[in-house]
C-alpha cells in the first residue's frame, strides 16, 4: 500500500482506538438506529411509488443515480473552495518534496473524504432500494460503483503519467479537479436536459473533458496563481465599540463574557457578512415567495425562517465564523455555567430578535390577521429558543472541539424534527429529557 | 500554600504523575524541571483544573481543589506555553475583561504591565496581529491580575525577550516578597536556576529531588558540576538524588 494512504487509514484506526469504549459502543448503536430509520422509512417511500404511481424501476433508479450525482457535483466547488485550503495534513505535506504518486494520493483522500462521509449519509437511500426493489437493483449499483472505480483509476492513472513540477504539484492538481468537476457537471446537465441522460453520452463526456482539460491545464501557470486556494485572513480593520463603551446597565455577572461574544461578532467581519448575506437571502426568497407563490407564504414563511435559523446556527461550530472555547476559560476561571450561558444565549438572541421583527414586517405587509401573526411568531421564537439553547449547550460540552459540536447540534435537530413529526407527545418529552441531560452535562463542565 | 498529596494521574497507558506530595510555600519562588514526559504538564494541569481525574488530594490553602474547586479558581492566577486568547479582542480589552472575571479594579495595575511588557504599541490591536511572545505576555499578565496568592506558569516565558524577561523576574520577586506562592515551570534550566528558590525536579512522574538554593551550592562545591551537569546525571541515575 502507498505509504500516505496508509498512515491516513492509520490515522483513523487510531482514533477510533483511542476512543473509550462506551463511545464507541454509543457510535455504533446510534448509527444503527438512524441506519435502521431511514431506511426503513425510505423502503415504505419507495414501496408506495413502485405500488402506487406505476413508476418503472428505471426511473426511480434514474432518480437515485442523479441524486447522488447532485450531490457530488455540488460538493465539489464547496470542498475546493472551503475545505482544501483548511486541511492541514495537505498543508503539511505539501511542504514536502512528494513523488507524484505520494502526491496524487494525498490529495485524492482529502478529495474524496467529504464526498465519502456524503455517500455514506446516502447508504439507507441504497439499501432503502435494494429492499424495494430486490436484486436487479443491487445489479444496477455494482454497475455504478464499477465504473466510478475504472473512470476514477483511468484519471488517476493519466494525471500520474505526467511530470509535474513539485513546488506546484498540489495547485496544479487542485486545479485540474475544479476545472473538471465544474465542467462535468455542464455536460452532464446539459446532456441530462437536451438528450434525456445517457450513461453513454455522459460517459463520453467525461473522457473528452479528462482529455481536454488534462492537455491545458498545465501550461496555465497565471491561472494556477490566481486560484490558489488560501484560507481567508480574519479581519484587521477592528470596529469603533470598543470594550469599554456599553452601557454599565449589563449586569456585572455577565457583563465581561457578554461584551466579549458581541465583540467577537462585530468584529469577524466573516461573521458579520454571513448574518447579513444570509438575511438578505431569506428577503429576497419571502418576496418572490408573496409575488409568484401568495397562497403559501404562511407556511414558506414558518419553514424557511426555521430553516435560516437552523443554517445560520448550525456556523457556530465553524472556526471561521466563531472561535472555539479556550479550555483556559472553562476550566481556571472564575466563571459560573449561568455567567457563561447567560452571555452566549443574549449575544446570540439579537439576531433572533432582528428576524422576529422581519417576520413581522413582512407578515404585516402580506395582511395576514394577527392571530395567525402571533402564531407564526411563537412557533419561531420557541424553535429559536430551542437552537439557542442547544448551542449554548453543546458550545459547552464540546467547547474544545468544534466539529464534534457541529454533529452534535444537526443530530439534535434532526432528532428533534423527526421525532416530533413522528411521535407528536413522545418527541417532545424526549427532547426535553435530552435538554435536561446535556444542561447537566454542561454544567459539570464548570464544576469538574 | 499549595499541597499536594499523593497526587497520582493514570492516563490509559501510562501513569504521567506517580504519587507526589509536595507542599509549596508561602514567599517562594518554586522550580518545576524535567524532561520531556516527566510529568510536569499533568501535574501543573491537574493543580489548575484541567485534568480532574486524579488520586490523592490538592488544597489552596484551606480550600481542598475536589470540594471548593470555585473558591479556588480566584485563589491563583495561570499562564501556559500556548495561550489561547481570543483573538477579536484587543490586548488591552482581554485584561480588562479578565480583571472584570476576577472582580477587581486593576486599572493602574494593567497600565505597569503594559509598560513593563513593552506592549505600548499593540496593546489596542486586535490580539489576532500578536505574535506568539506577545500572545504570551498577555497571557502571563492575565494571570497577575488582581496580584492572586498563587502563581502558577507553565513554561509561560520562553517567548519573552530580554527586556520584558527581566522585568518579569522583578514582578515575581516582589511577588514572592509579598508573600505569593509562585511555581514556575521550565526547560531552561539556568532561568529557573537564577530565579527560584527551590527546584523540584521530576521524572517518569515521580518527585526525584527538591533542592533548595543553598543544597545547589552544596553539591556544585561538593561534586564540581554545574546544576545543569548534576541534573543530567540525576535523571539518568535517579540514585544520585538527595
Amino acid at each position: 500500500m502507498n505509504a500516505i494512504l496508509k498512515y491516513h487509514v492509520r490515522q483513523l484506526f487510531n482514533y477510533w482506538h483511542h476512543l473509550k469504549f462506551r463511545i464507541r459502543a454509543e457510535i455504533i448503536i446510534l448509527f444503527i438506529i438512524f441506519y435502521s430509520f431511514f431506511t426503513d422509512k425510505l423502503v415504505f417511500y419507495f414501496n408506495q411509488i413502485l405500488d402506487y404511481q406505476d413508476t418503472s424501476l428505471t426511473g426511480l433508479s434514474t432518480i437515485v443515480l442523479h441524486l447522488l450525482m447532485l450531490i457530488v457535483i455540488l460538493s465539489t466547488p464547496f470542498i475546493y473552495f472551503n475545505l482544501f485550503p483548511r486541511q492541514k495534513g495537505l498543508t503539511n505535506l505539501s511542504l514536502y518534496p512528494l513523488k507524484k504518486s505520494e502526491a496524487l494520493t494525498t490529495l485524492m483522500i482529502y478529495f474524496v473524504k467529504y464526498q465519502i462521509i456524503i455517500i455514506l449519509i446516502a447508504t439507507p437511500v441504497f439499501t432503502a432500494l435494494m429492499l424495494s426493489t430486490g436484486p436487479l437493483m443491487l445489479l444496477y449499483i455494482l454497475f455504478l460503483l464499477c465504473s466510478s472505480l475504472f473512470l476514477s483509476g483511468l484519471m488517476v492513472l493519466i494525471l500520474a503519467s505526467k511530470y509535474l513540477s513539485r513546488s506546484r504539484i498540489f495547485y496544479q492538481y487542485f486545479l485540474f479537479f475544479f476545472l473538471y468537476f465544474v465542467s462535468f457537471a455542464i455536460v452532464y446537465w446539459t446532456t441530462y436536459l437536451f438528450f434525456y441522460y445517457t450513461i453513454l453520452v455522459i460517459f463520453c463526456g467525461w473522457i473528452v473533458l479528462l482529455r481536454y482539460w488534462n492537455a491545458r491545464w498545465q501550461s496555465w501557470d497565471h491561472v494556477l496563481n490566481r486560484y490558489r486556494p488560501v484560507v481567508q485572513k480574519s479581519t484587521q480593520n477592528m470596529s469603533k465599540l470598543t470594550y469599554f463603551q456599553f452601557p454599565s446597565a449589563i449586569p456585572k455577572t455577565v457583563r465581561p463574557l457578554f461584551i466579549k461574544e458581541i465583540l467577537s461578532h462585530i468584529r469577524n467581519k466573516n461573521y458579520m457578512r454571513l448574518k447579513i448575506i444570509s438575511l438578505f437571502i431569506y428577503l429576497i426568497i419571502m418576496i418572490l415567495v408573496d409575488i409568484f407563490y401568495h397562497e403559501y407564504f404562511t407556511t414558506a414563511i414558518s419553514l424557511l425562517t426555521i430553516l435560516l435559523i437552523w443554517e445560520h446556527y448550525s456556523h457556530q461550530f465553524n472556526e471561521k465564523y466563531v472561535m472555539k472555547e479556550t479550555r483556559f476559560f472553562i476550566k481556571v476561571l472564575p466563571i459560573k455555567f449561568y455567567q457563561y450561558s447567560l452571555s452566549k444565549f443574549f449575544s446570540e438572541f439579537l439576531y433572533i430578535a432582528l428576524i422576529l421583527f422581519v417576520v413581522l414586517i413582512l407578515t404585516l405587509i402580506h395582511g395576514i390577521a394577527l392571530f395567525k401573526i402571533l402564531n407564526i411568531l411563537g412557533i419561531i421564537t420557541i424553535f429559536s429558543l430551542f437552537v439557542l439553547y442547544i448551542i449554548t449547550l453543546i458550545r459547552i460540552i464540546f467547547y474544545d472541539n468544534p466539529r464534534v459540536a457541529g454533529y452534535a447540534y444537526h443530530f439534535l435537530i434532526i432528532f428533534t424534527v423527526v421525532m416530533s413529526f413522528s411521535f407528536y407527545l413522545v418527541g417532545p418529552i424526549v427532547t426535553l429529557f435530552i435538554i435536561i441531560y446535556l444542561h447537566f452535562i454542561s454544567n459539570r463542565q464548570f464544576a469538574r | 500554600m499549595i499541597k499536594v498529596s499523593n497526587l497520582t494521574i493514570r492516563y490509559p497507558e501510562v501513569v504521567a504523575v506517580d504519587n507526589v506530595s509536595i507542599q509549596l510555600k508561602e514567599g517562594i519562588i518554586y522550580g518545576l524541571v524535567g524532561p520531556n514526559g516527566a510529568g510536569k504538564s499533568s501535574f501543573i494541569k491537574a493543580l489548575v483544573g484541567l485534568i480532574a481525574e486524579y488520586d490523592g488530594d490538592i488544597y489552596f490553602d484551606e480550600f481542598s481543589r475536589s470540594k471548593d474547586r470555585h473558591i479556588i479558581k480566584s485563589l491563583f492566577g495561570y499562564a501556559p506555553e500556548d495561550p489561547d486568547l481570543y483573538p477579536y479582542l484587543t490586548g488591552k480589552e482581554y485584561l480588562h475583561m479578565i480583571a472584570d472575571i476576577r472582580q477587581v479594579d486593576a486599572n493602574s495595575q494593567i497600565k505597569a504591565l503594559q509598560s513593563d511588557f513593552g506592549l505600548d504599541n499593540v496593546f489596542d490591536d486586535l490580539i489576532n496581529r500578536y505574535s506568539h511572545g506577545m500572545r504570551q505576555k498577555i497571557s502571563f499578565a492575565a494571570a497577575l491580575i488582581g496580584e492572586p496568592k498563587n502563581l502558577i506558569l507553565d513554561e509561560a516565558l520562553n517567548g519573552f525577550d530580554p527586556i520584558s524577561q527581566y522585568n518579569s523576574k522583578n514582578i515575581l520577586l516582589t511577588l514572592a516578597r509579598n508573600g505569593h506562592t509562585i511555581l514556575l515551570s521550565s526547560h531552561v534550566l539556568e532561568l529557573v536556576e537564577n530565579w527560584c528558590q527551590e527546584i523540584i525536579i521530576l521524572n517518569e512522574g515521580k518527585l526525584l529531588a527538591e533542592y533548595t538554593l543553598e543544597q545547589i551550592e552544596d553539591i556544585k562545591a561538593r561534586t564540581g558540576k554545574d546544576f545543569s551537569e548534576h541534573f543530567v546525571s540525576l535523571v539518568q541515575r535517579p540514585s544520585e538524588g538527595l
